[in-house]
């Protein structure tokens, strides 16, 4: 049986942890990080960038490099917090045919459970690499605090990267779960989590091996990316006032803006100070300009005290759903990269009256919990059990538009509740059942999750029908609703399960495309590498031609330049090509090769003549294995060469 | 348009004409059991029977997992116990009532989990 892998998906950063024995192990991705930047790139030949190498070319191709795909996930293009990203963001957001935030690139529109996958694809083949073995169930984090159509748009995101997403778990719980499995502890904890884009705090009980999750809050607007924000935005501020010059307008500058506010942002956490410096930022009719401004850890400070602040309030109501005083909580367990900021530290310090726990790490706890949950599901982790529950109410729209709830917010899963409601108007003859989620008083404020009706009610004076409403969420959170009359037995139901806002049908395309994708993907990396490979052979055929070419025989050299024009003119042309003419290129060159062999073995070692022109006939008996084996060496070292060049074009450009 | 109904909604499962097993029961506790008592002894059911411990009985073991959860949620506290107690007819002092239905549990769950022998 497959593993069941763990993957924290993150705003920023994703993370992909599995069971190795009793203990979760984070798996190192290809580039051997053990985090993966969540940024897709579109590169200007159509391939797609994952990860690292997505975040490296960011700064030259801003407008085709997504980031923080999260903040969209599941929202609606009206959303405010989506309008949020849609000034901020270089690329383009778009509303997507059924209203939902999506993104476009080149003309082509993506929803963000696709780009999403395209980041899931990548987690699924770091933890194959590892395993060695086909992947092909998950257990995925989300915030606490996310909705049912954000839970269920990355569930979504899991079908298309071919994954079936076994369960959908709270990060912080996630991270809960990592914690209590290292200590076998046992009290009540509280888990401040600050990512990338969201912050959420869970209060849970731990004890015989179960983690009852007793309260959530959060906000899912709330992260890292903000504090960047506030950054960029003071950087551009002081960048204005001594040029005139909006960075914000330019999408290069203000991408390299971004980056550097982050950078500072990380290393204020460990000094007190630190200079930003972005040397050819932008220019005007005067010349090139050069921002250069140092920015303290106490300014960074003042600049974000209102989003730290922000923090806070949802600690307060977790504690007040969960009946504790601050005082009753045994340990804080912090997680996210923003909890490193010493006055983040300080302020959870400040409101719990304790300093908190800082033994895990904050930026891996939440996938090694997903790989624990993964285990628990597996069956392979015995004695565990996490009860997690739901973050927000749900319930109907009844008379005057107000929200009747039905499961109240931090409900444990899998969970029941019914409650029978009766008719508004006389004759009544059917009634809509509209579910909605969330903790406004009227229904409209809320998130509608969907709607049904119940028809074929006998007439009857108001009040006097029986209309009995079910709210069923089982382990997953997934909500069924249903209605029934209870004079006639007459019943309807609905699984809201397809507000992730895309239909079976759109999933499957979405699966199809991914697929496909994935395959383009591989060709065109293996026709990239073929014609790299190409491109360095003609290189060292042509140097060898030009110092030994008067030594080779003439019909030798003539069909060795024949074959390199050959290669030259199919560069552009297919895999299957390039390795012919390639072949054939490495056949006429032999005696080149030979020749240019010799030469070099004499230089080196200033052997006689007798002894090189030994070596060489033995090297020549076993060229052709030995061929592919240099001309691959070969290859690495450009591609390390082309990768150097690029970074420093990127830093002086 | 829907209209509430006046009056709270009874406990689901104990409508007192529908009245089978009690909360107590389904916890497998005494009404004069303590807080502790009553986490320690869901805790022990929930390890049991919930569906994420019992995957080749996912359906049947999440029916019992929700009932579980709601009698849980209705005798968390000493207030919540007497009041269900006030409700339902039960005096705390006096257990004879369900003395003879404490085998409830052990028989639904020999029912669902005849190879289950956790506890």
């Amino acid at each position: 049986m497959s593993k069941v892998i763990g993957i924290d998906l993150g705003t920023t950063n994703s993370c992909v942890a599995v069971m190795d024995g009793k203990e979760p192990r984070v798996i190192e991705n290809a580039e051997g990080a053990r985090t993966t930047p969540s940024m897709i790139a579109f590169g200007k030949d159509g391939e797609r960038l994952v990860g690292q190498p997505a975040k490296r070319q960011a700064v030259t191709n801003p407008d085709k490099t997504l980031y923080a795909i999260k903040r969209l996930i599941g929202r609606r293009f009206d959303d405010p917090q989506a309008k949020d990203l849609i000034e901020k963001a270089p690329f383009n957001i778009v509303e997507g045919d059924n209203g939902d935030a999506w993104v476009e690139v080149d003309g082509e529109t993506y929803a963000p459970s696709q780009i999403a996958a395209i980041l899931l694809q990548k987690m699924k083949e770091t933890a194959e690499a590892y395993l060695g073995e086909k992947v092909t169930k998950a257990v995925i984090t989300v915030p606490a605090y996310f909705n049912d159509s954000q839970r269920q748009a990355t569930k979504d995101a899991g079908k298309i990267a071919g994954l079936d997403v076994e369960r959908i778990i709270n990060e912080p719980t996630a991270a809960a779960l990592a914690y209590g499995l290292d200590k076998n502890s046992a009290g009540t904890i509280a888990v401040y989590d600050l990512g990338g884009g969201t912050f959420d705090v869970s209060i849970l009980e731990i004890g015989d091996g179960v983690f009852e999750v007793k309260s959530t809050n959060g906000d899912t607007f709330l992260g890292g990316e903000d504090f960047d924000s506030r950054i960029i935005d003071y950087l551009a501020d002081e960048f204005k006032k001594e040029q005139g010059i909006d960075l914000r307008k330019d999408k290069l500058a203000l991408q390299r803006l971004k980056e550097a506010a982050e950078k500072a942002k990380i290393e204020l956490s460990s000094t007190s100070q630190t200079e930003v410096n972005l040397p050819f930022v932008t220019a005007d009719s005067s010349g090139p300009k050069h921002l250069q401004i140092s920015l303290s850890r106490a300014k960074l400070e003042s600049l974000v005290d209102d989003l730290i602040k922000r923090t806070i309030n949802p600690c307060k109501k977790a504690m007040k759903d969960a009946g504790l005083k601050p005082s009753e909580i045994d340990d804080i367990v912090l997680v996210g990269g923003m909890t490193r900021m010493p006055k983040v530290i300080e302020a959870v310090k400040e409101y719990f009256g304790k300093e908190p726990h800082k033994g895990v790490n904050p930026d891996e706890v939440v996938a090694d919990g997903a790989a624990i949950q993964g285990g628990v599901l597996q069956g392979d982790v015995k004695d565990v059990l996490l009860l997690d529950i739901t973050p927000l109410s749900l319930g109907i729209e009844t008379l005057g538009g107000v929200f009747t709830r039905l499961i109240d917010r931090n409900t444990t899963i899998p969970s029941k509740k019914s409650q029978v409601f009766s008719t508004a108007e006389d004759n009544q003859n059917a009634v809509t059942i509209r579910v909605f989620q969330g903790e406004r008083e009227m229904a409209s404020d809320n998130k509608i999750l969907g709607q049904f009706d119940l028809v074929g009610i006998p007439p009857s004076a108001r009040g006097i029908p029986q209309i009995e409403v079910t709210f069923d969420i089982d382990a997953n959170g997934i909500v069924n609703v249903s209605a029934k009359d209870k004079a006639t037995n007459k019943e309807q139901q609905i699984r809201i399960q397809a507000s992730g806002g895309l239909s079976d049908d759109d999933i499957n395309q979405m699966v199809k495309d991914a697929e496909s994708n994935a395959d383009v993907d591989k060709k065109l990396r293996e026709t990239v590498e073929a014609k790299n490979q190409a491109e360095s052979m003609i290189h060292a055929t042509e140097k060898s031609l030009s110092e030994f070419g008067d030594e080779v025989p003439a019909e030798d050299k003539e069909a060795t330049k024949k074959a390199i024009e050959d290669l030259k003119s199919v560069l552009d042309g297919s895999k299957d090509e390039i390795e012919d003419k390639t072949q054939v290129l490495s056949e006429a060159s032999m005696k080149l090769g030979e020749i240019a062999y010799r030469k070099a073995q004499e230089e080196a070692a200033g052997q006689t003549d007798e002894e090189a022109a030994d070596a060489a006939a033995k090297a020549s008996e076993s060229d052709n294995e030995d061929d592919d084996d240099i001309v691959d060496a070969e290859i690495i070292d450009l591609e390390v060469e082309d990768d150097d060049d690029e970074n420093n074009e990127e830093k002086t450009a | 348009m829907l209209k509430q109904t006046s009056g709270k909604h009874m406990p689901s499962l104990n409508t007192k004409k529908e009245r089978s097993v009690s909360y107590y029961e389904i916890l497998n506790i005494e009404p004069l059991a303590s807080d502790e008592d009553v986490k320690k002894a869901y805790r022990k059911m929930a390890m049991r029977f919930h569906p994420d411990q019992n995957p080749q009985n996912r359906r049947m073991s999440e029916l019992h997992f929700k009932l579980i959860n709601e009698a849980y949620s209705h005798l968390k506290t000493k207030k919540q116990r007497s009041n269900y107690n006030h409700l339902m007819h039960i005096d705390a002092h006096n257990d004879n009532t369900f003395q003879q239905n404490t085998s409830w549990i052990s028989t639904l769950a020999a029912l669902f989990w005849p190879t289950n022998n956790k506890s």
